[in-house]
């Protein structure tokens, strides 16, 4: 049997902050006025 | 009584208490429905992962994980945390536009000027609240035999008791405020366990290595056994996470109406994200710590309750137990909000006694929370087994609002016609597909899957039928007012 190393288990974890990122993206480009532009 | 009993009951004192805070402001209809729509970013996003984490998260994920490996992160966690980007910033700025809607069936009523749509949506939505909330009593109520090891429907009368009562005194702005002490308790609740349990698996290398070597595959893609996760099963995965559970969910679109202006819960964003990110990670952890420790336990779902009853110290276990009730009763309250928001507005005050005094529509309001608890609380007593099948059916109904929601805003050409049948058929091709899976496993395909079905039916008509017919001048005068650019 394979064993896994410690950071291919546990670094995906890391990919669930893809929406905390996403988000991150979105408020810049609504901020910029780049998509909705006209939020009030 | 214990401590932990004594806590606990103070917790529900608590909640009572400001549920009655929230019924001194909340004196008109539209107040209870959608407070007065001045909720600030931070108590809204909080409210949203209130609702959105059910006693599925602790108690569910566990199974999937079991089941899929990390394929249940990769398909299922990532993509809804995406989807919750996406609903915050592109598709809750745009409901909020709609200024005189206080639910989705009224939203779609308005937008696409008809009735009939109006009482199909509340049909719907009433189904989906009630069976919704019945699962949630029930998935509580486990949490609350094992916590105090009272009989199962002293349980559900405790967990319908904890949720009703606020949410009769304060309505939407009881559950609101509520969810922020909610949320601190699932918070810690999540977290406490973690380091106990890591360290008695033997720390994380420990884990990973025993894992890796005795479920191989495991932290792959597919995980440890690919034929289940075949194409048709992800694609099922896909679209009923990330639409039926969170883009076109009637407690979430319904909760859109409450923010202060149209910014709100695009801020809102990263506390819902992060918030369920970090939250997902620890219970992650702990699963994982978990598998090492009950190698072949007879029911993964219930792994999570077995670790804090027997792994941990005593309060740091009631805690985390006291952070899966906190989830379901976030959530038990939104539900009967649906049923009685279903009945009395949508079905008996817009279509047939508009002129109700508003004071006449709160009592009411109240009355029909109370049944449909009721309602939620002699099912959930019973146990059906058959009642897992049929909620899962109501949970995939909010599958057929994707057309329409997303035609209300960016498709000028959407029609009324359209709307209706594809909701209508759309809706009963869910029913069939689940009756087949019942009446023929071996001839079923996951192709065909009710979720999966429900999509593409109800999509594929609503693009078709909007295509043949003619939106009236009335439709596309309410589409240039609640366009954005």
């Amino acid at each position: 049997m394979e064993e896994v190393s410690v950071w291919v288990a546990l670094g995906p974890l890391f990919l669930l902050f893809i929406g905390l990122i996403l988000s991150l993206i979105l408020n810049i480009l609504i901020d910029k006025k780049i998509i909705l532009r006209d939020l009030h | 009584m214990s401590g932990i009993q004594i806590t606990f009951i103070l917790w529900i004192v608590i909640s009572i208490v400001i549920g009655y805070f929230a019924s001194r402001r909340t004196k008109k209809i539209e107040q209870f429905w959608v407070t007065e729509r001045n909720i600030t970013p931070a108590i809204y996003g909080i409210s949203i992962v209130s609702t959105a984490l059910t006693p599925v998260v602790f108690v569910g994920l566990a199974g999937l994980m079991g089941n899929y490996g990390y394929g249940a992160i990769y398909w299922i966690c990532i993509p809804q945390l995406i989807a919750f980007a996406i609903m915050l910033c592109i598709i809750a700025p745009k409901m909020r536009r709609v200024n005189k809607a206080v639910s989705v069936s009224d939203f779609l009523a308005d937008r696409y000027d008809s009735d009939q749509i109006r009482t199909l949506t509340a049909i719907l939505v009433m189904i989906f609240g009630i069976l919704y909330a019945t699962q949630i009593v029930m998935g509580t109520s486990v949490v609350v035999t094992y916590l105090f090891d009272i009989p199962w429907i002293a349980s559900c009368v405790v967990v319908t008791i904890g949720a009703l009562v606020y949410t009769v005194l304060g309505g939407m702005l009881g559950i609101i405020w509520n969810s922020v002490q909610q949320w601190i308790v699932f918070f810690l609740g999540s977290f406490i366990m973690m380091p106990a349990i890591l360290s008695k698996a033997g720390g994380l290398q420990n884990i990973v290595k025993t894992i890796s070597t005795t479920k191989p595959g495991f932290f792959s893609l597919f995980g440890p056994n690919p034929q289940l996760l075949t194409l048709p099963v992800i694609l099922g995965f896909l679209v009923t996470f990330i639409f039926g559970n969170v883009l076109f969910n009637p407690a979430t679109l319904t909760r859109h109406f409450v923010t202060k202006n149209e910014k709100t819960p695009v801020r809102a964003s990263y506390i819902v994200t992060g918030s369920i990110a970090f939250i997902w990670v620890f219970v992650i952890l702990i699963f994982l710590g978990g598998m090492v420790l009950y190698p072949n336990p007879e029911d993964l779902e219930s792994l999570f309750v077995l670790l804090a009853k027997n792994e941990v110290a005593a309060w740091s276990g009631a805690i985390a137990l006291f952070g899966i009730v906190a989830t379901g009763l976030s959530t038990i309250g939104v539900d009967y909000m649906l049923f009685s928001q279903s009945v009395v507005n949508d079905i008996l005050v817009k279509t047939y006694h508009r002129d109700l005094t508003s004071e006449k529509q709160t009592q009411l309001a109240r009355i029909w929370l109370v049944i449909g608890a009721v309602i939620a609380l002699v099912i959930s007593m019973f146990r059906p087994a058959l009642v897992m099948i049929v909620l899962q059916t109501a949970a995939e109904f909010s599958m057929v609002f994707t057309g329409p929601v997303i035609g209300a805003f960016w498709w000028k050409r959407a029609t009324r016609e359209a709307t209706f049948w594809s909701m209508l058929v759309g809706a009963i091709m869910v029913v069939c597909s689940h009756v087949w899976q019942i009446v023929s496993p071996n001839t079923y395909s996951p192709w065909f899957g009710p979720g999966l079905t429900g999509f593409w039916v109800s999509g594929l008509l609503f693009i078709i039928i909007s295509l043949v017919t003619k939106p009236t001048s009335h439709q596309l005068e309410v589409y240039e007012e609640w366009r954005t650019k």
